[in-house]
């Protein structure tokens, strides 16, 4: 038993003694550690220190930077003016944002041009039956109401349109003399007669430009900008509104027209070829209706800007109408009645050697090639009308040869004060054949001169009032009939001592 | 007859009215269009020019204006070496007077 104490004893001493020298150990290790720990607080010390040093800097700058600040207080205001301005630019990108948008959506532009003109007339001489006689219309009132379309729908393509009103005032009206039921293509045999839509819109306009893409080609189709051409913006105070010269085409035409830009060939401005293929009517026959007889129209003309003077003009071009349309009337008439060949050539030149002075010239030709049969009227005795002929005047089928010309100024007065208005002298010649493109129902002048056969004089006076936008225009024309013809453009033209004096008066807005 | 007669006043008035054309030899008046292209397509070309080149209908005639009167032209470029302000005026006037609201002539084909 005592032998089991004395090793318990023993063992416990034993343990002691290791756990002692194991712990001594972990003194000595202590003792390290403490001279470390006592070197780390003398760093501890320094680094306290320092910070304090530091803490004493900081507090130094701040009252530096506070002094500064309430001394220089400019910086702030400059920030804060950025800030501002970063602002007010988000908000703008975002209002910006929505116009753009609203832009993008907005496919179309409209412009417009509204006008209200005077007209009064005076025949003189006019044939009725064995008589003659003399009718006068002093005051014919009506309005014109343009809305110009356009929308450039890629950079490629452009649509262009146009509506017009055309309104006598109240519910009165001038006759459309010669109004054989063609509609708009109807041709007037005394060069008068008023087109007038009522209350309605009607489409003047409306065709694609299509420009191919890398090449001086585009194409044009639809209803083609082809009435008040040239020269007639001189006398509204404008540009160029229609593709060809009135003398050569003067009304409203469905087509599709080649264009070739030879600017990059030559060294021309502004020079373009042209084919044309247009058609007035199509399967006309009512003979026999498995006849489908159209009656087409070719073009191909030239035009360019003379070298040297701006915004000229210079165009030649042939114009060929096949298959005229015969008088669909009385108990028999034929497929058609002529072909007719057409040629014209034109000169503008715009503010010659700045003086403000412009001039044009016209002269066109045109050879009617008429069918040996003609539409027989229902008369007794028996009457046949072909294209400028008749059987009484024993005239069917032969060839018939017209010409015309147009020349006129206007000149631009020096009057600064006055806006600077301008005086334009006119005069133009139809021979008894000239069977022109260009209907009275133009929409310009009630009196079409150009389908005159004679002679007609015009004096006009052009006040801007507000430069672009708003003019008036009082004017004066003297007609002298040469001859008329008996039904639009069928029948023997016959001589004529008519005579026509009219003024005008009219205000025009553009916006 | 009257056939020739006619002929003969046309030419008649052709030549007298063309006489101006005679007074004047035509050439390119030093006008604001001369400029813009002299000027401005120094730099402003289709092709391999310095800047892209460009129509009066660019900008409207506001537009135009404002940038004319600010010098806006000075923050891409300065051009008071290339350009005078004598043609500097003409060029804005003739920018202007065709810029993208202008009356545009209008033929088919045309841009
Ligand atoms: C010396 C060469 C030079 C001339 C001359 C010059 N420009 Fe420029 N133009 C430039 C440069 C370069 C730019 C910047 C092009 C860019 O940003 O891609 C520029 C840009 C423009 C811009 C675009 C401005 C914008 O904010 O995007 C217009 C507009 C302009 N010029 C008009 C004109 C007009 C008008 C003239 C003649 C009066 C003219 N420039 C003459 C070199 C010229």
């Amino acid at each position: 038993m005592m032998k089991k104490y004395i090793v318990f004893t023993l063992l416990i001493l034993a343990f002691t003694a290791v756990t002692l020298t194991v712990s001594a150990e972990e003194i000595s290790i202590d003792k390290e550690v403490l001279e470390k720990l006592l070197q780390g607080q003398e760093n501890l010390e320094k680094v306290l220190k320092r910070q304090e040093s530091l803490e004493d800097r900081i507090r130094e700058l701040e009252k530096q930077v506070q002094e500064k600040t309430s001394a220089v207080p400019a910086e702030t205001s400059a920030q804060k003016e950025i800030e501002n301005v970063k602002d007010e630019v988000e908000e703008l990108s975002e209002r910006l944002d929505k116009t753009e948008l609203k832009t993008i959506l907005d496919k179309i532009e409209i412009g417009g041009e509204f006008r209200t003109r005077l007209d009064s007339f005076h025949f003189r001489n006019v044939a009725y039956g064995d008589q003659e006689k003399k009718i006068d219309m002093d005051e014919f009132w009506w309005n014109r109401l343009r809305l110009n379309l356009r929308s450039q729908i890629t950079d490629n393509i452009i649509f262009q349109g146009r509506l017009e009103y055309i309104k006598s005032w109240g519910d009165s009206s001038i006759g459309e003399i010669g109004d054989m039921g063609y509609g708009e293509h109807q041709h007037n045999i005394n060069a008068f007669g008023f087109y007038n839509t009522g209350s309605n819109a009607r489409v003047e306009r409306a065709y694609i430009d299509y420009f191919v893409p890398d090449t001086p080609f585009s194409l044009t189709f639809g209803r083609l900008p082809t009435a008040n051409g040239p020269p007639v913006e001189l006398r509204n105070n404008s540009t160029r509104k229609a593709t060809w010269p009135t003398m050569a085409v003067n009304e409203n035409f469905d087509g599709v027209l080649a264009n070739l830009s030879l600017d990059a060939w030559t060294r021309l401005k502004n020079c373009f070829l042209r084919f044309g293929y247009l058609t007035i009517e199509q399967f006309h026959d009512a003979d026999d209706a498995a006849k489908r007889n159209s009656m087409r129209i070719g073009v191909v003309n030239l035009e360019t800007e003379v070298p040297g003077i701006r915004n000229s003009l210079f165009y030649i071009g042939y114009t060929r109408m096949n298959s005229m349309l015969s008088l669909h009337v009385g108990p028999s008439y034929p497929e058609d009645a002529a072909d007719v060949d057409e040629y014209n050539i034109y000169l503008q030149l715009n503010n010659i050697g700045n003086t403000g002075l412009d001039w044009f010239g016209a002269f066109s030709y045109n050879h009617i090639d008429v069918r040996t049969r003609g539409t027989v009227l229902n008369a007794d005795p028996l009457y046949e009308v072909g294209l400028f002929c008749d059987s009484m005047h024993g005239d069917m089928g032969e060839n018939r040869d017209g010409y015309a010309f147009y020349t006129g100024l206007r000149y631009k007065l020096p009057f600064e004060k006055l806006k600077n208005p301008s005086i334009g002298l006119e005069y133009n010649y139809g021979s008894k054949f000239w069977a022109p493109l260009s209907k009275t129902q133009n929409r310009e002048d009630i009196a079409n001169k150009i389908a005159l056969r004679g002679k007609a004089l015009e004096f006009y006076y052009l006040q801007p009032i507000y430069e672009g936008r708003m003019f008036c225009r009082a004017g004066a024309v003297y007609f002298d009939y040469d001859y008329y013809i008996p039904y639009v453009y069928y029948g023997s033209p016959l001589e004529s001592d008519m005579t026509m004096f009219s003024t005008y008066f009219m205000v025009d807005v553009r916006f | 007859m009257i056939k020739k007669l006619s002929f003969f006043c046309f030419v008649v008035v052709m030549l007298v009215l063309a006489v101006p054309l005679f007074l004047y030899p035509p050439s390119y008046t030093a006008d604001g269009e001369t400029f813009f292209n002299l000027r401005c397509g120094l730099c402003h070309k289709s092709k391999g020019g310095e800047a892209p080149a460009f129509a009066p209908v660019k900008y409207a005639s506001s537009q135009w204006e404002r940038f004319f009167s600010k010098n806006k032209h000075q923050r891409k470029k300065d051009i008071s070496a290339e350009v005078s302000p004598e043609e500097i005026e003409l060029i804005k006037q003739y920018l202007m007077k065709h810029a993208a609201d202008s009356d545009r002539p209008i033929a088919a084909g045309l841009k």
